[in-house]
């Protein structure tokens, strides 16, 4: 009896092990490498999932960051837009660092300052708050060039 | 009555059917299926040779050795004859005795004079582009690799067959059963373009720097620098308009760069182009060498503007409404140009509004959808207001690669009946990147190409062909309808 118990789990286990294996082939992570390609941060894989995990939060900061431009003075509004862009930067920073480190610092570019501009909105303030989300704007856009020369591999 | 009529249509089925596969099989030499819609052909050599043994033939083997250490490579060679249009499809396959993770590797040989008898390793012809790739190996099964890119008609094919791996695989050559096949699909060429109906040319991601070190003198290198190669395409197929993709000059877009080098290359087409703003324009302030060069073409709405001009427009071609967008959404409106309430997703979303048409096109650099980090998240909100307005197709370049998404709606869930098709064609001819994990709903991803894509637009439907630069053989080609 114990025998026949083993070789069932065995054998489910052997089963599970198979499927696993398939679907880890079919997932594409073994295509090898073209090797008349430079294999670069654009095409390496785990670069383009630690982008892809980013994408929601990246898309929420844009509309966040339009959002809290358009303020004109505090109000109910402007506290729900301030703390809407502060929580987004608060994800952002949180977000693990890139496979490729070189990625980190223009990706991160600007979010400390669009923080900042959020905790200002929150205190009211919003000239210190137009003036960093300029600032952060800046460094942002700067910083647009260096992340697509690293993908490109220059 | 009715059954001799039934009887008579069957007979007449039956020939109409028989009489062109005859008419292959005999003039042909290969061997049409009872659709006729696909015809095989089996090898006229092959061989394979060793590096440890340079001087020793293996042409009457029946086997064939593909192996990356010592290196063993296979030959085939097939003489396809009696096809009297393109294959829409051509696929090599070969029988495997061999089980392995990394697979196989078919690439063009462009001499077919080797013989099956003379070939060995000091003599072997040269291996050429890299056509298709097995991936893992089941023992005892079929490979399949498409190679269309090269069978384009009648004449003699080579390829190779080579392997990374330094794990021997043993492949069935042609002297036993199971032995090679090239199977050719003989049933969908693409269709003639209808006449009347506009046809228009979109690339991008195109002209080298002339101090870039695969310039050549405007005339590229192998793998570089084919904007000479890829306009000759262009001024082949004389389209009504030429769609630039943005990066139209490289590194930086400067004025005096885009006068020497996309000039006199794409810039022939600049009566009749409508281009897009990319990352590399802005390489020079406010992508000042970018709106000088083009114009007014390339703001329509902000006349004599020559810099950080707004990037947006729109126009009509035939019965279609096409927008061009400017994606560089971190550089306009403050950082956020391309946010849900924006100035460039609220004039998207008015332009479309008022232009009903049955079929729409958007134009912008940076794809939303891409099978490596080319993907632009920021763009999704123009995306959102696109798939809500019913746009058709959506042509991207930024990803120096050729892909083809199926309709998708704004997540990228697969919607054939109202979705968006993304055709990323950034192979305008600067340089090549490749993919990581291909992405979802990716009908066809192809690095390492040059060339153009031409769109027939019909009122209710679009037909695109992918025209490939000689030098990087590769074929896609299909009709969408508009919803």
């Amino acid at each position: 009896m114990r025998k026949r118990v083993w070789l069932t789990i065995s054998g489910v286990t052997f089963a599970l092990l198979v499927a696993l294996g398939g679907i880890w082939m079919a997932s594409g992570a073994q295509q090898p490498p073209d090797p008349t390609i430079p294999a670069t941060p654009g095409s390496d894989t785990h670069v383009q999932k630690w982008f892809k995990d980013r994408e929601a939060l990246q898309v929420e900061l844009n509309d966040a960051l339009f959002a809290v431009q358009e303020l004109t003075g505090p109000s109910p509004e402007s506290t729900r837009a301030c703390a809407r862009l502060d929580r987004v930067t608060q994800w952002l920073l949180l977000t693990p660092s890139s496979p490729h480190q070189p990625l980190d610092a223009p990706v991160d570019a600007g979010i400390t300052q669009f923080s900042s501009a959020a905790l200002a909105c929150l205190r009211g303030d919003f000239p210190a708050m137009r003036q960093q989300i300029d600032d952060g704007a800046t460094q942002r856009g700067n910083a647009v060039d260096a992340i697509d020369e690293i993908l490109d591999g220059e | 009555m009715a059954g001799r009529s039934r009887d008579v249509m069957r007979r007449w089925s039956i020939l109409l059917v028989a009489v062109p596969v005859l008419g292959l099989t005999i003039v042909a030499g290969v061997v049409p299926n009872a659709a006729a819609a696909t015809a095989t052909v089996t090898p006229v050599a092959d061989a394979y040779v060793m590096a440890d043994q340079p001087a020793v033939n293996f042409g009457t083997s029946t086997g064939l050795r593909v192996d990356g250490s010592p290196i063993a490579n296979a030959y085939l060679k097939f003489d396809v004859q009696g096809l009297s249009a393109t294959p829409a499809r051509a696929t090599l396959r070969v029988f495997t005795n061999t089980a392995g993770i990394t697979g196989v590797t078919v690439s063009a040989v462009a001499d077919t004079a080797w013989s099956e008898t003379g070939i060995n390793y000091n003599n072997r012809p040269a291996v050429g582009a890299q056509l298709a790739s097995s991936g893992p190996l089941t023992a005892g099964s079929w490979m399949s690799f498409d190679v269309t890119s090269l069978v384009r008609g009648n004449g003699l094919f080579s390829f190779a067959l080579t392997a990374a791996s330094s794990s021997s695989t043993s492949l069935i050559s042609r002297e036993t059963i199971n032995k090679p096949q090239l199977v050719l699909d003989t049933s969908a060429a693409p269709p003639p373009p209808a006449p009347g109906d506009p046809v228009v040319v979109a690339g991008g991601d195109v002209a080298c720097a002339p101090d870039y070190r695969g310039y050549n003198g405007g005339q590229g290198s192998p793998g570089k620098c084919h904007m000479k190669a890829t306009s000759d395409l262009v001024l082949g197929i004389s389209p009504a308009k030429v769609l630039e993709l943005g990066d139209f000059q490289y590194d930086d877009g400067n004025l005096a760069f885009a006068n020497a080098s996309y000039g006199p290359t794409w810039g022939r087409f600049k009566s009749i182009t409508q281009p897009a703003v990319g990352n590399h324009e802005y390489g020079t302030g406010g992508a000042g060498g970018y709106f000088s060069y083009f114009g007014n073409a390339a703001t329509p709405l902000q006349p004599g503007c020559v810099k950080n001009c707004d990037g947006w427009y729109s126009f009509d071609i035939g019965s279609w409404h096409v927008v061009m967008l400017n994606s560089e959404c971190t550089r306009i409106s403050g950082g956020a140009g391309c946010a849900a309430g924006s100035p460039q997703q609220r004039w998207l979303d008015a332009d479309l509004a008022t232009h009903p048409a049955l079929c729409t096109a958007v134009i912008e650099h940076r794809p939303r959808w891409s099978s490596n980090s080319f993907a632009s998240p920021d763009v999704q909100p123009l995306i959102n207001t696109m798939y809500a307005r019913k746009v058709d197709l959506l042509l991207t370049g930024h990803a120096h690669s050729y892909e083809r998404f199926a309709p998708q709606n704004a997540a990228g869930a697969r919607d054939d009946a109202a979705g968006i098709r993304e055709i990323i064609a950034g192979t305008g001819g600067s340089f090549f990147t490749g993919f990581g994990t291909v992405a979802a709903n990716s009908e066809v991803h192809k690095s390492k190409v040059f060339g153009v894509l031409k769109l027939t637009l019909h009122p209710s439907s679009y037909d695109w062909a992918f025209i490939a630069d000689p030098s990087t053989p590769f074929a896609d080609w299909g009709t969408g309808t508009c919803h």
